[in-house]
């Protein structure tokens, strides 16, 4: 909410600027998110003289005025103000200024001649409502100093205070209270340790302005108290200056008398209140009733903004006669609206209950400064104050007399008690107060204590002060009078011991980053929704997802079910600058569950290679590589195989480059933890990503479970290996696994190690050279035993195989 | 004596072809002809020395080592020139050229800072909790002391997940504070614990908003833990973080979960709190939320109200990145923009 600083200083009598207010507010009560200096509002406005003043050629009632706005240099205004003349200092708008209309000045052409600048009237300078003429500025005035410069001079002559505002951020726990320049005041006097005593005056009624014949009646269910008041003889018009000024500086638009009173009393008090044109309210009726009351099903009002509602059980309304002339603590209806013609109102002052309120109104999906206040909920007993100082106000400008104030309070609010001990207290602070400061601090928010013991003191809580619940809300302001700038910092002295928690998993992920980095893999972040186009290009068109009620667009609007579609985005994105990609990301996917209140979370590692340099199947390669070298820094012993057709999973069978597809599996039994594949040209072409793109995704929880903490070491090798190559011709296209493991079965024990050294392929053949290394931990293997494992080896590869040897 | 000569004559030829030789190689190769453990012609002699006679003996055998001898000075004086030379004529290479690129990932910003905090806290010996993403609107909310309809939930912008038939509405948390019950449930005090995660707000994304981001908490409860504590802990947390002393501030803040509830600040770590660009002349960051838990929230943990204190507080990762490495665009980190990614070690 944004305050008037100079309302502030007459309320709490502080001398302080508006950049100290802000700290004190700051560091006791609430968040200023910023003062805003009259100064800084007149950008581009300086002080000039008119030097000459001639008649537009092509309109009468414009005059071409010469202004000088810097020593030398003149400029040509066109300006329609009657009261310009030669000689006189005015505000001039320079290109580029902003007026408070929020009209950006340019120069331009008016009836043919060119305007450079405006020579600024009373209301554009937001100043008052002035339009009859341009300001005149003091003789005195420099040219060419900023108008704002000039206004502060003048302020300071007259010793007024300068102009600012002060937005601060009124979270809901001071709701109640502070969204009011009396509770803000209040908040500086207690820090500044002076009693806060602005009880202005309630009206007297001196003329006999009759009773009001009127009941009221409400449902205290969703109404409080309704406090109702005549005042008649007004003359509506324009409300004064001082007070325009104080509503547009806290960013209400001034109406007219009646409305600006009703919101004036409003920004002052925290009390919202409202005002019925008495007439249009009282028809030809002689007695009437006010009611408060939920309204009906499909029950309807035309609001003062002319949108009609329909309403409904979860709606309050005030009615006249059970008439409905008022969405209550929302907005009044147009039927009874004040208007300039309105001589008598009924104003209404009343306290509703805050839930119910905040439902209506989220209902309607409609926010006003009422409701915003009724929502967090107010003191009823502000009700009286409110309408008292309305009452006069109101009387006071627009020269009304008003009748006998009614209230309906059946169940009146009185002050609560909260007993604090002193020592909790200190041991929630981690302070050494006394209880005699305790009490200090208290009295200064005007809370009443008593002490009991020397521990125990009772708190008597004034009714504005919702939020003051319990000890601990009592003990917060202690705190807040303190100052936490004053609260030593201390190491805690309690024992903590760590009770086991998701520390394992956190370090896994960890590692499982640590590795895919080192292996050369950057780490990427997407969000973790994606469209249901893109679970459709994944093959998950049809599977249930988590859908969200409210998606900020069409493309965020499911929760993820696989990492696919955001790594291939983010290849999109990068193929421009990278030819060689090597992105991973872990993120959890989403799976709705129909015997659970939540779907089940998994995290998941996604790896996705894409080479613009290479051909066929090498990206494919290089994700498994960093799969399997992942997997054996990670402990987990796994086989990448081929993947059995009947077991392919929705995502495969769409998005794989056919053949290219395999399954992660635990070595011992065969555990699914993840596939790895090409991904297929066509949904490649779906994200616009045009070369081989190939892709893993590893499920990392079932990945943890079986990692093999304890990793043996194995001693190197005493006694030197043996290698021998062997070339094997594969007509058959026998996977490269079946001929490793014939070469370890037929080789027996001595064979140590089988790799890939080479590999050639055509049309024809395929052609795959392993290298065997051969070795015992006993002793030095001669030659001849070497060669007749090998023999063995080429045995059983052409007969297990069918394969030939190269 | 025939084996004399012989073996005389061997060292003017070794010496010629020493002199030839033009590599290390070809005089391991020479070393090898005469002296090899196997082969050599001198070893060989010398092996056969108990073959011959005693006086032969006496001639040959101090001549073989000898010359042994004067062999292997041939040679190595030879090497040692070989050697020479070659560091002499040694090519001169441009080192002003790049050197060999070594290919590593980059881990994502986050990460790097999420692993700094993690490593921090770990060091002081707190726990680590996780929950889930998608949460009951009872642990994001209600046990949290934001009851439906009160204006907290208004502070945090909600998506929600479209409810299936009989189940109540789900939605994505909104912040890490939804672990606390969770975790309380099962653990008693005393305990601290910290949870990193991901978090959700409905909210436009521009600069400096994100509908999706990162939060950290920390959670001290026992039967004395204070707002002195607190203040000890996220001081101590802070300086380790940005490695140099830091100093914090609380105002008075508002969260439901917690009372009192107060804002940090920290002073700002460019300028060391004299006023700068970055904290707005401030000479202060505002950096996250904190306060002592709610009574409400250990009730609804199932632990008996009054009982414990302790503190709870949070703040953004995405934040504390952006001041760490100077970041102006908050949505860098969703973007998958290499170019941002590979920048960070």
């Amino acid at each position: 909410m944004r305050f008037d600083y100079n309302w502030l200083c007459e309320l709490s009598k502080t001398t302080k600027t508006p950049g100290q207010v802000a700290q004190l507010l700051t560091m006791h009560t609430a968040e200023v998110e910023g003062v805003y200096k009259e100064s800084q509002q007149y950008e581009n406005i300086v002080v000039g003289q008119v030097l000459n003043v001639e008649k537009h050629p092509d309109a009468d009632r414009l005059a071409v005025v010469t202004v000088k706005t810097v020593e030398k240099e003149e400029r040509i205004i066109v300006c329609g103000a009657p009261n310009v003349e030669k000689g006189q200092k005015v505000a001039v708008a320079l290109p580029g200024a902003i007026m408070t209309n929020g009209m950006e000045i340019q120069k331009r052409a008016v009836r043919g001649v060119v305007s450079d600048g405006m020579i600024c009237a009373e209301d554009e300078l937001g100043l008052g409502n002035n339009h009859e003429g341009i300001l005149v500025l003091e003789k005195d005035a420099k040219i060419g100093e900023s108008f704002g410069q000039y206004r502060k001079t003048q302020q300071e002559k007259s010793e007024e205070k300068e102009d600012a505002t002060i937005e601060v951020d009124i979270l809901p726990n001071r709701a109640h209270d502070c969204l009011s320049h009396e509770g803000i005041a209040r908040e500086i006097c207690a820090i500044e340790n002076r009693k806060y005593s602005n009880e202005s005056g309630s009206y007297r009624d001196n003329n006999k302005a009759q009773e009001l014949d009127m009941t009221i009646e409400i449902d205290e269910e969703v109404c409080n108290r309704y406090m109702a008041v005549e005042v008649k003889n007004i003359t509506n018009g324009d409300s004064p200056d001082w007070m325009q000024r104080r509503l547009k500086q806290c960013g209400i638009k001034p109406i007219s008398t009646i409305v600006d009173v009703t919101n004036y009393i409003m920004l002052k008090t925290g009390q919202p209140l409202h005002a019925f044109d008495q007439e249009k309210l009282s028809g030809n009726e002689e007695k009437m009733t006010i009611g408060v009351r939920r309204a009906k099903h499909d029950e309807k009002i035309v609001l003062l903004d002319g949108s009609g509602k329909v309403l409904s059980e979860k709606d309050v309304v005030v009615v006249r006669n059970d008439k409905a002339i008022a969405l209550a603590g929302i907005m009044g209806g147009k039927e009874t609206a004040v208007s300039k013609e309105t001589k008598s109102v009924i104003l209404e002052s009343a306290s509703f209950d805050a839930t119910t309120i905040r439902a209506s109104r989220s209902n309607h999906k409609m926010q006003t400064d009422a409701a915003y206040r009724f929502e967090r909920d107010i003191d009823p007993n502000l009700c009286v104050k409110a309408i008292n100082q309305a009452t006069k106000l109101l009387c006071e400008i627009s020269g009304g007399v008003a009748g006998t104030t009614k209230d309906c309070y059946p169940q009146q609010v009185k002050e609560w008690k909260i007993e604090v001990s002193t020592k909790k207290a200190n041991d929630l602070l981690g302070t050494d107060l006394s209880q005699e400061e305790m009490i200090v601090f208290l009295g200064r928010l005007e809370i009443i204590t008593q002490k009991k013991d020397n521990d125990m003191f009772v708190c008597t809580i004034p009714t504005r002060r919702i939020d003051l619940q319990n000890a601990q809300d009592v003990i917060e302001e202690i705190a807040r009078l303190y100052g936490y700038e004053n609260i030593t910092p201390k190491a805690p002295t309690t024992a903590l011991k760590k009770q086991g928690s998701d520390e394992t998993a956190w370090e896994f992920i960890k590692k499982v980053k640590d590795v895919l980095v080192r292996a050369g893999a950057s780490e990427v972040y997407n969000y973790s929704f994606y469209s249901q186009k893109d679970a459709q290009n994944v093959g998950l068109g049809d599977s249930p997802h988590c859908v969200l009620e409210n998606p900020l667009s069409i493309d965020y609007a499911i929760m993820r079910q696989t990492l696919l579609p955001g790594l291939l985005k983010t290849i999109k994105t990068n193929a421009k600058t990278f030819s060689q990609i090597m992105i991973c990301e872990v993120g959890s996917v989403y799976f709705p569950k129909e015997d659970q209140e939540l779907p089940e979370e998994k995290k998941m590692l996604a790896v996705a290679v894409f080479d613009q340099s290479t051909r066929g199947g090498e990206s494919f390669f290089v994700v498994k590589g960093i799969v399997e070298f992942l997997c054996s820094q990670l402990g987990v012993d796994v086989i990448v195989a081929n993947q059995e057709e009947n077991q392919k999973t929705k995502i495969v069978e769409k998005t794989s480059h056919a053949g290219s597809e395999a399954d992660i599996l635990t070595k011992n039994c065969g555990l699914r933890l993840g596939t790895v594949m090409e991904i297929n040209p066509a949904t490649a072409k779906l994200y616009g990503v045009k070369n081989t793109t190939a892709y893993a995704e590893i499920d990392l929880e079932e990945t943890r479970k079986v990692v093999v903490e304890n990793h043996v070491y194995e001693p190197p090798l005493k006694y030197p290996a043996v290698q021998r190559d062997i070339s094997i011709n594969n007509e058959k296209g026998i996977s490269a696994d079946k001929i490793e493991q014939c070469i370890h079965q037929t080789g027996g024990e001595l064979v140590y190690d089988v790799s890939v050294l080479d590999m050639f392929e055509d049309e024809l053949v395929r052609n795959i050279t392993f290298r065997i290394m051969f070795a015992s931990q006993e002793r030095t293997l001669k030659n001849d035993e070497v060669e007749r494992c090998m023999e063995d080896i080429r045995n059983g590869l052409i007969e297990g195989l069918s394969v030939t040897i190269g | 004596m025939e084996i004399i000569t012989k073996i005389n004559q061997w060292i003017s030829d070794a010496k010629s072809d020493a002199q030839e030789a033009r590599s290390e190689a070809e005089l391991f190769d020479l070393e090898k002809k005469y002296l090899g453990r196997k082969n050599g012609l001198l070893t060989n002699v010398l092996k056969s020395i108990k073959e011959l006679s005693d006086s032969e003996k006496k001639v040959v055998g101090p001549r073989a080592n000898e010359v042994k001898k004067e062999i292997l000075t041939i040679i190595n004086n030879q090497r040692k020139q070989l050697q020479e030379k070659q560091s002499q004529s040694t090519k001169t290479i441009d080192v002003t050229l790049p050197g060999k690129k070594i290919v590593s990932g980059h881990l994502h910003p986050l990460t790097i800072v999420q692993n700094d905090i993690v490593d921090i806290f770990t060091r002081m010996g707190f726990d680590i909790a996780d929950g889930p993403e998608v949460e009951s609107e009872w642990y994001n909310f209600d046990a949290v002391n934001v009851p439906d309809n009160h204006p907290g939930r208004d502070m945090q912008d909600t998506f929600w997940l479209r409810a299936e038939k009989g189940k109540k509405q789900s939605l994505l948390r909104t912040q890490t504070s939804a672990v606390q019950v969770r975790y309380m449930e099962k653990h008693t005090p005393p305990f601290h614990v910290i949870v990193p995660g991901r978090i959700f707000r409905h909210e436009a994304t521009d600069a400096s908003h994100e509908h999706t981001f990162h939060q950290f908490e920390a959670l001290m409860v026992g039967n004395d833990i204070s707002v002195a504590n607190c203040k000890h802990v996220v001081s101590v947390f802070f300086s380790q973080f940005f490695k140099k002393d830091v100093e914090i501030r609380l105002r008075p803040g508002f969260f439901p979960f917690v009372e009192p509830g107060f804002e940090f600040d920290i002073s700002c770590t460019v300028c060391d709190a004299k006023g700068c660009s970055v904290c707005k002349q401030a000479g202060w960051l505002e950096i996250g939320g904190a306060g002592m838990v709610h009574q409400n929230v250990f009730g609804a943990s199932g632990y008996e109200k009054g009982k414990y204190q302790g503190f709870a507080w949070g703040f953004g990762l995405e934040r504390l990145a952006m001041m760490k490495y100077n970041i102006d665009d908050v949505r860098l980190f969703h973007s998958g923009d290499l170019r941002f990614i590979n920048q960070f070690r």
